[in-house]
Formats: C-alpha cells, sequence, structure tokens
C-alpha cells in the first residue's frame, strides 16, 4: 500500500465509507504500523473537536428576503451598460503595445536629430520662458551688465541665450528668482557659453 | 428536487420565464449561502457574495450548456466568488483599508462559560481554516461542512476523486496541528 492510498484508506475509514476488503486491509496496517495508527487518532482527534463546534446562524427571516435582494441588484444590472471588451481586443494587445513601442522610439529619434521639426518643440519651450519672469531674471543678471551696471546686450538676446541655455540644463523651473539660482543650475560649459556669447553680441 | 427539474426550470429560464430563474434561487439559496459562510465567517459579507452568485449566475445562465448539473455549476461559482472575496479582503487588510471584524458569540441557550469555550473553539478552527492553502480549503469545506459527494466535489474542482481525498487527509492533519499549536 503506497502513501496516497493509505491516505485515501484512513479518509474512507474515518468516514465509514470503506468496503470490507480494503477495511480489513487497513486494520491489518494499523496493527502492524504505529505511525500510521498515529496519523488516525490524530485524524479523529480532529473530527471530534470539529464536531463540538457550534453551529452558525443568521439573522430570522433572512432567507425570506433572499431573493428579493437578487432580484433587484439583478434588475439594477441591467439597467447598467456593461463595458463589453470585444473578443478580438485581447489578441491585439501585444502587436498594440510593440507599435507604441516602435513610434515612441521614432519619436525620440526624429525629436534629437538637430535642424528638423523637432526644433519647433525648443521654440515652444523658448516662447513659454519669455512670457514668464525669465526677461525680468535676464535683465537683472550681473552676466549681462557692464560694471556701471548698464546692459551690454540688448533684453531679447539676453532673454535669448538664457532660455537656451537653462533648456539645455533641463534647469526650467518657474520658482527660479535670481541669477545667482539660475547659475546654481548651470554648469562651468554652460556658464562659458553664456560668456562666449557677450563679446560676440557687445 | 432532481437534476431533471433544474434542467427544465433553465430551459424555461431561456425560453424567457423570468419566475424559473426565481425557483431555482428559492431551491438553492441556502445552499450556496452556507457554502459561502463557511469561506466567509461574516454574515454581511457572505450575504453579499451569496447574492452575487445568483446575479452571477442569472447574466451566465443563457451559456449554461448542462455539461454538469445546476447545483456543481452554481457552487463553483459561489467557491470562486468567496475566493476573490477572501483574496481582496486580504489585499485590503495589508493596505488597512477595513477595520478588522470579529465574530460576535453567537446567542444560544448554553451556559455562559460553555458558550464561551464553543465560540473560541469555532474561532480557532475558523482561523485554521482560514489558513489552509486554497486547494486544501475548497476540499475540506465542501466535504467537511456542506457534505457534498466527492463525485461532486471532482466536478465543481475539476480534481480527481483520490486527489481530493488526499487534499482532505491534509486539510485535516493541519487543521489538527494548528488547534494544537493554538492551544499550547
Amino acid at each position: 500500500m503506497n502513501k496516497a492510498e493509505k491516505k485515501e484508506l484512513l479518509i474512507d475509514y474515518v468516514e465509514g465509507t470503506i468496503g470490507m476488503e480494503k477495511k480489513t486491509a487497513l486494520e491489518r496496517l494499523l496493527r502492524e504500523s504505529a505511525q500510521t495508527h498515529d496519523e488516525l487518532e490524530k485524524i479523529q482527534n480532529v473530527f471530534s473537536v470539529l464536531s463540538r463546534m457550534q453551529d452558525e446562524t443568521v439573522p430570522p427571516h433572512y432567507f425570506t428576503s433572499f431573493l428579493p435582494n437578487v432580484r433587484h441588484t439583478v434588475e439594477h444590472s441591467k439597467g447598467k451598460t456593461r463595458f463589453v471588451i470585444p473578443s478580438w481586443l485581447p489578441s491585439m494587445v501585444r502587436p498594440g503595445l510593440s507599435f507604441i513601442v516602435i513610434l515612441t522610439l521614432i519619436g525620440f529619434y526624429d525629436f534629437l536629430q538637430p535642424g528638423n521639426s523637432s526644433n519647433e518643440m525648443f521654440e515652444i519651450v523658448r516662447e513659454i520662458s519669455r512670457s514668464n519672469s525669465l526677461p525680468d531674471i535676464a535683465q537683472e543678471m550681473t552676466l549681462f551688465q557692464n560694471e556701471n551696471g548698464m546692459p551690454v546686450i540688448d533684453s531679447e538676446t539676453q532673454t535669448e541665450v538664457l532660455a537656451n541655455e537653462i533648456i539645455a540644463s533641463n534647469a526650467v523651473d518657474e520658482n527660479i528668482v535670481s541669477d545667482r539660482q539660475i547659475l546654481s543650475q548651470l554648469d562651468d560649459s554652460q556658464i562659458e557659453y553664456i560668456l562666449d556669447q557677450l563679446p560676440s553680441v557687445q | 428536487m432532481n437534476q431533471a427539474d433544474d434542467l427544465e426550470l433553465i430551459q424555461e429560464f431561456k425560453k424567457g420565464n423570468e419566475q424559473a430563474f426565481n425557483k431555482l434561487v428559492l431551491r438553492y439559496q441556502e445552499k450556496v449561502y452556507w457554502v459561502v459562510r463557511r469561506f466567509i465567517p461574516d454574515h454581511d459579507d457572505a450575504n453579499d457574495v451569496a447574492q452575487n452568485v445568483f446575479v452571477k449566475a442569472y447574466q451566465s445562465l443563457h451559456s449554461f450548456k448542462g455539461e454538469s448539473s445546476f447545483y456543481t455549476w452554481v457552487y463553483r461559482i459561489a467557491v470562486n466568488l468567496s475566493l476573490n472575496e477572501i483574496r481582496r479582503k486580504k489585499v485590503r487588510k495589508i493596505f488597512s483599508i477595513d477595520d478588522e471584524r470579529t465574530n460576535e458569540p453567537q446567542s444560544g441557550d448554553d451556559h455562559p462559560l460553555e458558550k464561551m469555550e464553543k465560540a473560541e473553539l469555532k474561532m480557532m478552527i475558523q482561523k485554521a481554516v482560514d489558513r489552509l492553502p486554497e486547494k486544501q480549503k475548497k476540499v475540506f469545506i465542501l466535504r467537511y461542512f456542506e457534505e457534498l459527494p466527492y463525485d461532486d466535489i471532482s466536478v465543481i474542482l475539476k480534481t480527481s476523486v483520490g486527489g481530493l481525498k488526499a487534499n482532505y487527509f491534509h486539510a485535516v492533519k493541519k487543521i489538527g496541528e494548528m488547534i494544537k499549536n493554538e492551544q499550547g
């Protein structure tokens, strides 16, 4: 008798559904094997504990209101327009996702190419920068002033230079309020670039 | 009530007779409620799930092919929805959305001390059943509490009778060990 058969027979034995022949075989095993005997005792103990368990109760008249409640929910659900997923949709998910990924990659490639239509994006960001406080900030920046505090380049160019650098450094932040704060967002090469711009527009 | 009666009612329902569905609900409401209640001890939660079982049955009955009996079919819905509810509650518990609800001891004619002992025992067994692996839990509830024949459980859970008995054996053994641990 293998383990699986033994488990099956023990359950049948406890439930009283075991056939005569199998019962004799199991009883022989129970006499010979202390381990099997122990297992049987444990199972019988559990059933004995379970039989002492108090029955659950339900509120009075619960089942008389059950059907009306079900009918109410059914009628309510009939009124709702249910969103049904078309059967062809799941099969389209993978190709659809692949298509989106490819489009995204093409879009990034296009965006990173200089001199094409993606530069329009830079223009839009630049416009947004201009419309905010950037011209005021640019005018106040000491980098664009001579020793007498006078602007060394016109305000439009100042804004242009500053906007370019801010865009390039990803430091567009509406909370930037001073040139010091802007400078802290730029690295040395970007500051160098701004300084290089100054003599050429002077 | 027999399988032929159920199939007749289902045919009637498919022809548009809503009363036929009502008869099926009245016939199986208690059985379904109790199988759900074994999985979900709280009456209110069990009530929601039990009603949902019949709502799902109503929505799917037109595609019922009669390959199994109505009651094994509806039991399968009950078991699946109960387990879904348990999983949902576990997730909600992890994110602390629900307050822990405890089962109030049931009223009865017992002596208060005996009543308390029985309530404790019930909670202990319920806890042990809750901790069983899903498959063993399903088999144990359907066999011990619902007293379904193995052949029917085999249809509901799509498992061989031998496999069911092995699962039942392990479930009973584990419950015994857990009760022993709880009692110290």
